[in-house]
């Protein structure tokens, strides 16, 4: 027991006696208790913030599933960050993710059956089994490569159904203030999977003012990233094939920088804005993507050509971010703007309601709307009896459509220096599947392929010294 | 005090801080360092959630065009 | 807030009923009782009524910090909040340092800043300190020593003037905190 001066018969004294009985039974070191400067006995020591030097280390999994026996992936992830008691942090992070299913593969539904080719992902030898791979036959005669097909069946929209992919990542950071400087810092990752590569690599700088309510930052960012598809990669706008094609690498480099303002307004309102440049130069083609060209009065697929996209991409954003707390109502409002030099505009609003239940739970409801319109160069099709434009892609991704996303968040406070959180999302692509220049039997058709996905993410927080 | 005279009060002081401003002695706009109790918290904080966040992006920069969004820094107490 | 004076601070609102008090029971100079109109009459029950009612509202010790009753004494005025994690390493260090220095003359007083009483006592229950704690929930004592962080400790020497500001808390300079407050023991003491 900590032999101290306390006034006579106050309740603080006869806590402190209590809790050091508690601290006797639990048998910590009496080192501990003699310390002058340890908290008082018995209470846990909730230090996480500024001034502390303590751990944070977070655990999550993302499990994501698409309608239609479409993509699924798990991605687990961890991430480690050290605080020093000056506001150093140093932080490293570890994602793994397992993706499979079927993807659509840019082709049109047809009111046939359509065959595609492609080439096969050999390790080590032939594979000369001839069965399904998850829908995908490998055909390997003697003498020729092998090569995988697939069939999709009539008036539905073609699918790749051997797509998986494994793919690990590992990031790093390093931040703290610098003399006068509020925050420098730098960091880099790595990322890999079967057909892909990426390094990136960041720094920052951030500046607060008036009272540290207000805080400047720039980040600049910087990412090579290589493509090394199955079987090489293709020439841009020629015929799909299980040919084994060259190069069988492609780079791609992005830089870009993003000015940031965050200001807290009053008590409750917290401010932030930012401004986003990006540039990208290089290889930017999905090289398993193709698009249909169909005939020009039945619109039957005649031909499937590999996409291509520009070489170079200019884009920029701007995000407005308001928190108000309004106990026990935190609400969240943000807005992005975002337009590029492929054609493609966006906007994005996501509002969400934190509701705390008390001290040790709380549930945040929220809602995601998206609207994107189409790149210059995005077709469903291309028509037969045009000349060959320079671009062109099918991809839902750069396709004019709107997505609404609705979750639900559910948060514990486990024991003041853990929390665990659970969030389930339903995510919906809503696009104009029959589009007035759809041709013959295409008019029949649905075009649009965009997705309809479940997602649940968990997360475990856990602070320590 | 009257309705006026705070308005005078503040039109006074409003002044004085543009004046001020100039040399930089002029009281901070936003709370009072010691008005910073509902930013201390998690909830509040620009950084927090940040894997959740980044696997929100991530869903959505494989399905949609779009990238870029919030930024890291400031908020908080202001503490230390 | 007292309409004759401007003001909404205890020390002065009392000052203030005194004067006016004196005013009108005074003799002018040439020793005739000054009148006083009905208007002036309900003016002055009213200020007496809102110089009470702020006075009973915010009680000595909350919005108003006094500290003629440490006059002689040097002063450790600090500024703490349940929010405030610096705070947390600071409590033990103040309570040994109140521990050691208070037989030589040093008085540490804690002032509490959280909107909600019930944080503070929470946070109280898990440091609980052997000094004083005076309660300031409307930021009155705050905004009056104009305090630039959280947490902020004030050092008042025994001649009542603020000799030191420190902004912030750092257990690396526990050290030159300490000999801050040595220096002011040090200086002459009053009887």
């Amino acid at each position: 027991m900590q032999l101290r001066k306390r006034r006579k018969g106050s309740v603080r004294e006869q806590i402190a006696a209590l809790s050091a009985g508690l601290l006797a039974v639990s048998g910590i070191p009496a080192a501990a208790q003699d310390n002058p400067y340890a908290p008082v006995s018995g209470v846990q020591d909730n230090n996480f913030g500024p001034g502390a030097a303590y751990s944070e280390l977070d655990a999550a999994l993302l499990v994501y599933q698409e309608a239609g026996g479409r993509v699924q992936a798990i991605e687990p992830s961890a991430n480690l960050a050290v605080h020093g008691a000056h506001g150093e942090t140093f932080s490293l992070g570890l994602i793994a993710d397992a993706v499979s299913g079927a993807t659509p593969n840019g082709a049109v539904p047809s009111d046939q059956v359509q065959t595609f080719l492609t080439p096969v992902m050999l390790s080590g030898g032939h594979a000369t089994v001839t069965g399904a791979s998850g829908g995908s036959t490998i055909i390997s005669l003697p003498g020729i490569p092998a090569v995988r097909q697939y069939t999709a069946a009539a008036n539905t929209l073609p699918m790749d159904k051997g797509f998986h992919d494994h793919r690990g990542a590992i990031d790093f950071n390093w931040s703290q203030p610098l003399g006068h400087i509020s925050d420098v810092g730098f960091g880099g990752g790595f990322s890999r999977e079967q057909d892909y590569q990426a390094i990136s690599g960041n720094a920052h700088i951030a500046q607060n003012f008036n009272g540290d309510n207000t805080t400047l930052s720039l980040t600049l960012n910087t990412e090579l990233d290589s493509s090394f598809p199955f079987g090489g990669v293709p020439a841009p706008l020629t015929v799909m094939s299980g040919a084994l094609k060259s190069p069988s690498t492609r780079d791609k480099t992005q830089l870009g920088f993003v000015v940031g303002l965050t200001e807290v307004v009053s008590r409750r309102w917290l401010l932030q804005f930012n401004y986003s440049f990006d540039s990208q130069s290089g290889y930017q083609n999905d090289p398993y993507r193709i698009i249909s060209v169909v005939d020009a009065t039945s619109g039957e697929p005649t031909a499937n050509l590999y996409e291509n996209r520009p070489n170079h991409r200019q884009s920029q954003s701007l995000f407005l971010d308001n928190k108000f707390d309004f106990d026990p109502f935190v609400t969240d409002i943000s807005l992005r703007y975002f337009k590029d030099d492929w054609g493609i505009t966006s906007k994005t609003a996501e509002l969400s309601e934190r509701i705390n239940l008390g001290r040790s739970f709380f549930i945040e409801p929220d809602v995601r709307w998206y609207q994107q319109s189409a790149a210059n160069f995005f077709h469903y099709f291309l028509n037969g009896s045009d000349p060959l434009p320079a671009f062109a892609s099918s991809d839902t991704r750069l396709g004019k459509f709107s997505s609404l996303t609705y979750g639900m968040k559910v948060g514990f406070n486990l024991t003041g220096r853990t929390e665990l959180d659970l969030r389930g999302m339903y995510y919906q692509q809503t696009g104009d599947g029959h589009p007035a220049d759809a041709i013959g039997q295409l008019r029949q058709q649905n075009l649009f392929a965009g997705t309809k996905a479940a997602f649940v993410f968990l997360e475990y927080t856990w602070n320590f010294h | 005090m009257s309705f006026l005279q705070s308005l005078r009060r503040g039109a006074r002081f409003a002044v004085a801080c543009l004046g001020l401003g100039a040399l930089g002695a002029c009281t901070t706009i936003g709370p009072s360092p010691w008005e910073k109790d509902l930013m201390a918290r998690k909830e509040m904080q620009v950084s927090a959630y940040a894997p959740l966040k980044a696997a929100d992006n991530h869903v959505y920069f494989s399905k949609e065009a779009s990238s870029g969004g919030s930024g890291f820094a400031g908020g908080g107490c202001g503490c230390n | 807030m007292c309409r004759r004076c401007d003001s909404d601070k205890n020390d002065e609102l009392r000052q203030c009923l005194v004067r006016t008090c004196v005013r009108l029971f005074d003799t002018n100079r040439t020793g005739e009782p000054i009148r006083m109109t009905l208007k002036q009459a309900t003016r002055l029950i009213l200020l007496i009524a809102v110089a009470s009612v702020s006075i009973a509202v915010n009680p000595a010790g909350a919005a108003d910090l006094d500290l003629s009753a440490y006059k002689g004494k040097v002063v450790y005025l600090d500024f703490w909040a349940s929010w405030c994690n610096p705070c947390r390493q600071s409590f033990p260090w103040m309570n040994e340092l109140q521990q050691r220095y208070g037989a030589n003359g040093l008085v540490v007083l804690a002032v509490n800043v959280d909107h909600d009483r019930a944080d503070a006592e929470d946070f109280l229950r898990s440091y609980d300190p052997s000094f004083k704690v005076v309660f300031d929930p409307g930021g009155s004592i705050a905004q009056q020593y104009n305090l630039k962080d959280m947490p902020t400790s004030v050092l008042i020497g025994r001649d009542g003037k603020v000799h030191f500001v420190h902004n912030g808390f750092y257990p690396d300079q526990e050290m030159a905190y300490a000999g801050h407050v040595w220096s002011l023991l040090q200086q002459g003491r009053n009887p």
